[in-house]
């Protein structure tokens, strides 16, 4: 695993995971790519994420088995792994009066 | 001779003006003699409400026969008559015989189309006097406004016939090619629990909205920026598979990115856009919330206190700081106790867990330097270990082994109670991911109501003053400098569409089919509709072109509350 590619959260995830002794399945992230890559790293990056999620660009967004974090992160096309963000609606919680 | 012609002119309307016409009227004879005889036919619309034809008039007069044989030689008539008030159908042409003939008339007006929905916020932007400006366009025919958010109720009466589809990502099964998962729903068939999407979309494009005539297609989120991103391009694959150009509108965000446009959904957004696809962002509505703090941290140790609140199963501190510094952690809890100091973890596994007795789990981790943005992180979590993190002040101890470093911190908690606040609070830098994307058009909100009346007849303020930047309105620049917001629009109280399937606190329902919200979710919306109404006339605008048309009816100067401050669209390009 290149744990350099991984952000703060999937890191964290990971930790959590091994710590609590739950395994984890499939993690949501998205994938930075390098727009420079070349063509076979991107086709055996592509090969991993066989969920069928979008990739355009230099961003891919897939749900991957655990078990093949290591693999993508390695791969020299990726540049780094973001667990999913939740986010929230901009809806002001400040109400009136 | 054309109608034009008979027309008042302007010298002769401003005469008449002076004693019966009223300014609106005015105005309006104005824009049809600069419509000029290219444009004139006797009945051609040149505006949903503007046509060389029969007008819709209010007459004041002390002498009602009189009006009466005046419109009845001008072939107009009498809808309504009592007192000094008659409501009047009359020509264009027929209009000077009636100011010059008509004894005892006081006043003559158009009718006015009332609104109680969103008209202030139109009128914040002078969106009306664009579509005279522009007309027949300025209602985003030939545009899709796509939404990303919590779903369209699509029985509501504001979008009939206008919702192209919805990819509802939340439902189970197999939405089909490209999308392998959630469902594609018809219009009618779509629903939205939570009412943010149903507003949002009311707002940008409802029959009220500022884009009334656009196409919709709506993403049903679950407001992972994954899937968002996904919703994204699926909204602009659809446009361009229909040959027509798009605008998104992401009324969302989030703390936990780099704010700095250097994320994966930022960067997705700065790919998807281009020429005829435009994203629209929320600035977010953190600005009184006390979530960042920014520094410079001098070479030796720094205590940075922050306060959780009661009920917080986990609070996270996302921390960010140029990649040339050196910056070990620890972290505190209220009683004293204490992690480790720990340094950045280069290339390996760089999470270490603490646990302090019951107060909390602590997950502290610090990798190298981001292959994004080259800069280095720090996220710090704390975790309950019990029903809540043990609330109370909390210390984050920064120790600085090299030169002077900018740390800029942000916390992020699930409690409804409030969020973590750091007790050395700046409240800029507080423009996340998407709203952060260089291609984004990020929209900071204004008020444009301050009172209103709910639908059990009970009357609500707010304490802030129209034409003001909305307090709560997220403040930049972001964390690298650059400038964002982009732009200030309405975004508080808007009244819009409501969903038949939302739950609405007591000062949100207006009747059965509107409600209050207010935020920059709103500010995006009314962005949004601004822009497809720019798209609907220059189809192969991009962001680029669309900020700078925008540009025109907005202030030079940046400001981090406001971006280049309020838009009037009438101004704009």
């Amino acid at each position: 695993m290149n744990y350099a590619k991984l952000d703060g959260a999937l890191q964290e995830l990971l930790a959590e995971s091994e710590i609590e002794e739950r395994p984890l399945d499939t993690v949501l992230v998205s994938i930075v790519v390098d727009a420079d890559a070349t063509e076979g790293d991107r086709e055996r990056l592509e090969a991993l994420l066989d969920d069928g999620l979008s990739f355009d660009g230099t961003i891919a967004v897939s749900e991957v088995t655990s078990n093949k974090l290591a693999d993508i992160s390695d791969n020299p096309a990726v540049l780094a792994l973001q667990l999913s963000r939740r986010l929230s609606p901009k809806v002001s919680r400040r109400r009136a009066v | 001779m054309s109608v034009l012609a008979s027309a008042v002119t302007t010298t002769e309307s401003t005469r008449l003006g002076s004693r019966t016409l009223d300014a609106e009227l005015l105005e309006f004879l104005h824009i049809l003699e600069e419509a000029g005889d290219g444009l004139a036919l006797p009945s051609a619309e040149i505006g949903s409400r503007f046509t060389y034809g029969k007008q819709l008039l209010v007459v004041t007069s002390t002498d009602l026969p009189a009006l009466e044989r005046v419109i009845d030689e001008g072939g107009g008539r009498i809808l309504d008559a009592a007192g000094r008030v008659a409501t009047v159908e009359l020509s264009v042409a027929a209009i000077e015989q009636l100011a010059i003939r008509a004894r005892g008339l006081l006043e003559v007006r158009l009718s006015r189309l009332l609104s109680p929905k969103i008209d202030r916020a139109l009128h914040l932007s002078r969106v009306g006097a664009y579509r005279r400006r522009v007309a027949p366009y300025g209602r985003g025919r030939g545009v899709i406004i796509g939404v990303v958010d919590s779903g369209i109720d699509g029985t509501h009466p504001a979008f009939r016939g206008r919702i192209l589809e919805c990819w509802n990502q939340v439902a189970q099964g197999s939405a089909g090619a490209g999308l392998p998962y959630g469902r594609i729903e018809q219009g009618p068939s779509a629903t939205d629990e939570d009412g943010h999407g149903t507003h949002v979309t009311g707002i940008a494009a409802g029959a009220e909205g500022v884009a009334p005539e656009a196409s919709i297609i709506c993403v049903k989120t679950d407001f992972e920026d994954a899937h968002v991103i996904s919703g994204v391009r699926y909204i602009f694959r659809r446009a361009s598979e229909l040959g027509i150009p798009a605008v998104v509108n992401l009324s969302l965000g989030g703390h936990g990115d780099p704010h700095d446009g250097t994320d994966a959904l930022s960067i997705a957004v700065d790919e998807a856009s281009g020429p005829g696809r435009v994203v629209v962002a929320a600035a977010g509505n953190e600005g009184l919330d006390s979530i960042h703090f920014g520094r410079t941290i001098e070479p030796g140790t720094t205590h940075v206190a922050f306060r959780v609140p009661y009920h917080s199963s986990r609070v996270v501190a996302n921390v960010w700081y140029d990649g040339g510094g050196e910056i070990e952690i620890a972290v505190s809890a209220p009683f004293g106790i204490s992690t480790a100091y720990q340094p950045t973890l280069f290339g390996t596994k760089a999470t270490q867990t603490y646990r302090l007795a019951s107060l909390a789990r602590i997950y502290i981790t610090t990798p190298g330097v981001s292959r994004l943005n080259g800069d280095k992180s720090i996220r710090v979590t704390l975790q309950a270990v019990g029903p809540m993190v043990h609330p109370g002040r909390w210390f984050l101890h920064l120790r600085n082994r090299g030169t002077p470093v900018t740390v800029h911190a942000w916390t992020i908690d699930d409690s409804a109670w409030g969020d973590a606040t750091w007790s050395e609070p700046s409240n800029s830098y507080l423009i996340g991911s998407p709203g952060a994307a260089s291609a984004a058009i990020t929209a900071a909100a204004m008020i444009s109501r301050n009172q209103w009346t709910t639908q059990d007849g009970s009357e609500w303020s707010l304490k802030f003053d129209i034409g003001t930047v909305a307090p709560s309105s997220s403040r930049g620049p972001l964390r690298n400098g650059h400038e964002k917001p982009d732009f200030a629009v309405a975004g508080g109280m808007i009244i819009a569409p409501r969903s038949v399937q939302a739950h609405f606190d007591a000062d949100g329902p207006i009747d059965d089919l509107r409600a209050t919200m207010a935020g920059t979710s709103m500010a995006a919306a009314v962005l949004s509709g601004m822009c497809a109404t720019l798209l609907e006339r220059q189809p192969t605008w991009g962001p680029v072109e669309v900020r700078d048309a925008l540009q025109q009816g907005a202030r030079v100067a940046y400001s981090p509350d406001d971006g280049r401050g309020l838009i009037s669209l009438d101004q704009c390009r």
